[in-house]
Formats: structure tokens, C-alpha cells, sequence
């Protein structure tokens, strides 16, 4: 008997094996393709649907598409819910803001502030002329460089002489032997509490900021009437979350609305919120000047 | 005498048989699905970059804001566009119809439509979408 001996069968079924992982690995990798692909469309249009939804529902002032989404077309829907801010006797917290941006929070109502040439006729003010400011993102210590400082820039009508003032106040969050040239070799007004505060606001019911300051806008002057608060944030190239707080027994006016808008396509949903303040003061003199000693003329 | 009984005979076990059966299924669903696959795969990044290029201009449309939008169909000038084999595409703006625009509001809507060819026939991608006046930007 002849001993045969040969390794074709083994050759073959390697090369096979090989073959087979690559062809394999291809298909794989086609599916994966297709399915991202297709998610990414379905994403775009659920995104742009949901851009759809708060264009309308800004346009007419009201949530849309609640319990049965809106049809934006026939393979995207949207529905969008908007409330209006704050509620009664609730904090209202503006989207955090960065070194260029200028919050502005109504101390009265502005539909039924005094209009017209002076004398004003009398109105009936809420009267929020002392209130909390809280700032400040809570991770950053106010021994971080990167620890805002605030200018509040408060408008106030004098219903005596039926005209409006506007008053600079620099509150700092932390103080020279933390960051050198802080508070108070900067000449800034005073130093916030900065021990993190957990507050209820339009936002969350329990956001957190860093420091808190008490801001007595009129004190006490009974013809002076707090109209608004513009605050903006110095020393930081970070965003910051800011929020003005009533007296207890006090509500801020109705100024601000959010629409959370849901748009929805085949298996992907996008979520958009927009922030969107009824009447916006537009910028004026928004400069300080910061000098070592006194400026003279 | 010893006789010597063993017959040789010539011929295929079928062992041999299973086996070469099992290699040759495995090459041939192999060599039918591989075209398929690669095939696939130059479809869904053509339609990626079709997405890409809708996506980008509706941003573009919007960023524009509703007064500088005319209604009518135009065509999508992007670079990309090189890539779709045998394009079309198109820009359609009008106003809001009043079955999503109950209240004739100042909206306009958008339509992108991009068309291309591939091996099995024509594939589109198309984005919807709302912008009105004195809304996002």
C-alpha cells in the first residue's frame, strides 16, 4: 500500500477562510454604511423639522403640534411647547453669557411703564427695587482668574421729575489676595457672597451659581422706581449662568419665552430650545472706563 | 499461497465531496454578494454627501433671513455636488401653504431636493423646511 501524504484540502481551506473574512468584512462594513447614512438623513430631516416647528411657533406666539406633532412633510413632524417666563415670584435665569453678551432683566413691566412726554401719569409699580443676583458657573473657584466679575447697569425712573437715570454698580467674586488686582484694588463696588447657591429659577429648580449679591437699586427713595437691570460679566473668557431673583412677595414681569421644539423623522428625533426676550433695549453707551487713579479732564 | 485481497479502487469519497461542495457555496455567495456590497458602500457616501450639501444650505437659506428669500426653484451651487454622479438639484421657495400656515403667517418654506444616479436607478435625498420673518438666524 502507497502512503499518500498532500496538503491541498488544507491549502484550499485556508485560502477559503481568508476569502471568506474579507468578503465578509465588506458586506459588514456596506450595512454599517447604509444604516449611518440613512440615520444621518433621517437626523437632518428631524433637525430641520424641528428648526420648522419653532420659526411657526414663534410666529404664533404659542406652542404647536402638543399631543399630535405637526406635519412639517411627509416623513418629519414637529411639536414645540412654549412657556412664558418667569412665573410668580420666580427667579428668572438668563442662557449663560459670555464676555460680550449683555443680559437684561424688566424690573417693571414694560407694556405699562409711563409713556409720552412728561409729567407721567401714575401708574402702579411692582415695585422690585431691592433684588437678589445670583452668577457665576459653580465649578470655577474664585480662585480661578476665570472668575467673573459683574457691571449691573440699573435703570430708574424718578417719577418726580418723570425722567430715567442710569447707575453703574461693579460687583466682584473674588478678591486681591485670591487673583491679584481684583476687588478691592480695582476699585470695584463690593464683593458677592461666593459659598455656591442652589436656586429656583425659570430654568431648573435647582440651578446652581457661584456667588449671590444683594442689589438695593433705589434705597428706599420712595420717587425712584427700578425699571431694569443690565448685567454683563468682566475678567471672564468663559460663559456664565446669571439670574435675577425678586424680593419674597414679589414677581418680576413677564419678559421672556422658551419654545422646546421636538422634531421628529423615521427613528431620529433632534430637540430644540430657543430663548427669546419680548423687548430688547438696544445697547447704549455700553463702556466703562477703568482707571488706576482719577481721570482728569 | 497468500493471495493479496485488496481491491483499489479509483474514485471520489465523499468526504472530498461535502468539502469541495461546502468551498465552491462558500466562493460563489462570496463573489455574488461582494459587487453588491462595494456597490453599497459608494451608494451611502454618495448620499452622505448629498445630506452634507442639503444640510448646508438650508443653514445658508436661513442665515439669509425671510426678506432676502424670492420665491421660485433654482439650482445648488456647492463644490461637492462633483461627486454625485449625473446630478440634479434644486431650491424650491415659496410661501407657507395654508395647510401648515393656518393663520397666514410670514413663513416661508424650503424645499431641497438633490437627485443622483446610481446602478439600480435614481436616488434623492430631501429636506423640508420653515423660515419666517424675524425668526432664527
Amino acid at each position: 500500500m502507497k502512503n499518500q501524504s498532500g496538503q491541498i484540502v488544507i491549502i484550499l481551506l485556508l485560502i477559503t477562510l481568508v476569502a471568506l473574512s474579507v468578503g465578509l468584512a465588506i458586506t459588514q462594513r456596506s450595512l454599517t454604511n447604509l444604516k449611518t447614512s440613512t440615520q444621518n438623513e433621517q437626523s437632518s430631516r428631524a433637525f430641520s423639522a424641528a428648526d420648522a416647528g419653532i420659526e411657526k411657533a414663534i410666529q404664533q406666539n404659542s406652542s404647536i403640534g402638543v399631543g399630535v406633532p405637526f406635519d412639517v412633510s411627509s416623513d418629519s413632524s414637529v411639536s414645540v411647547t412654549k412657556n412664558d417666563l418667569p412665573a410668580a415670584n420666580q427667579a428668572l435665569e438668563y442662557p449663560p453669557i459670555g464676555k460680550e453678551t449683555i443680559s437684561q432683566f424688566w424690573l417693571e413691566n414694560p407694556d405699562t411703564l409711563p409713556s409720552g412726554p412728561p409729567p407721567f401719569p401714575s401708574a402702579s409699580y411692582i415695585g422690585n427695587d431691592t433684588v437678589d443676583i445670583y452668577f457665576g458657573r459653580s465649578d470655577i473657584a474664585p480662585t480661578s482668574p476665570e472668575s467673573p466679575a459683574i457691571e449691573v447697569n440699573a435703570i430708574v425712573l424718578d417719577t418726580n421729575t418723570s425722567t430715567y437715570s442710569s447707575t453703574r454698580t461693579y460687583i466682584d467674586s473674588t478678591s486681591n489676595a485670591s487673583v491679584a488686582g481684583r476687588y478691592p484694588n480695582n476699585g470695584f463696588n463690593a464683593q458677592a457672597s461666593c459659598i455656591v447657591f442652589t436656586v429656583a429659577t425659570s430654568s431648573s429648580p435647582a440651578s446652581k451659581f457661584r456667588c449671590k449679591y444683594p442689589l438695593n437699586i433705589t434705597n428706599g427713595a420712595p420717587n425712584l422706581k427700578a425699571v431694569m437691570v443690565r448685567i454683563r460679566t468682566l475678567y471672564t473668557t468663559l460663559n456664565h449662568p446669571i439670574a435675577v431673583d425678586p424680593m419674597p412677595g414679589k414677581s418680576l414681569p413677564l419678559q421672556a419665552s422658551v419654545f422646546v421644539s421636538t422634531g421628529t423623522s423615521g427613528q431620529s428625533q433632534k430637540k430644540l430650545q430657543v430663548f427669546r426676550l419680548k423687548y430688547v433695549v438696544p445697547n447704549f453707551f455700553e463702556f466703562s472706563i477703568f482707571s488706576a487713579g482719577d481721570i482728569n479732564k | 499461497m497468500i493471495f493479496n485481497n485488496k481491491k483499489f479502487e479509483k474514485g471520489v469519497s465523499i468526504i472530498e465531496i461535502v468539502i469541495v461542495t461546502a468551498i465552491v457555496g462558500m466562493i460563489s455567495v462570496l463573489l455574488v454578494n461582494l459587487p453588491a456590497s462595494l456597490r453599497l458602500i459608494g451608494q451611502s457616501s454618495h448620499e452622505s454627501v448629498a445630506n452634507q450639501i442639503a444640510v448646508k444650505k438650508i443653514e445658508d437659506l436661513r442665515s439669509q433671513g425671510y426678506d432676502n428669500l424670492a420665491n421660485g426653484t433654482s439650482q445648488i451651487s456647492d463644490t461637492r455636488l462633483s461627486q454625485l454622479p449625473s446630478q440634479t438639484s434644486s431650491i424650491v421657495i415659496e410661501d407657507c401653504p395654508v395647510s401648515i400656515c393656518t393663520n397666514s403667517e410670514l413663513i416661508k418654506k424650503v424645499t431641497i431636493n438633490i437627485t443622483w444616479k446610481e446602478d439600480k436607478g435614481n436616488k434623492s435625498t430631501s429636506i423640508n423646511t420653515l423660515i419666517s420673518k424675524g425668526g432664527l438666524q
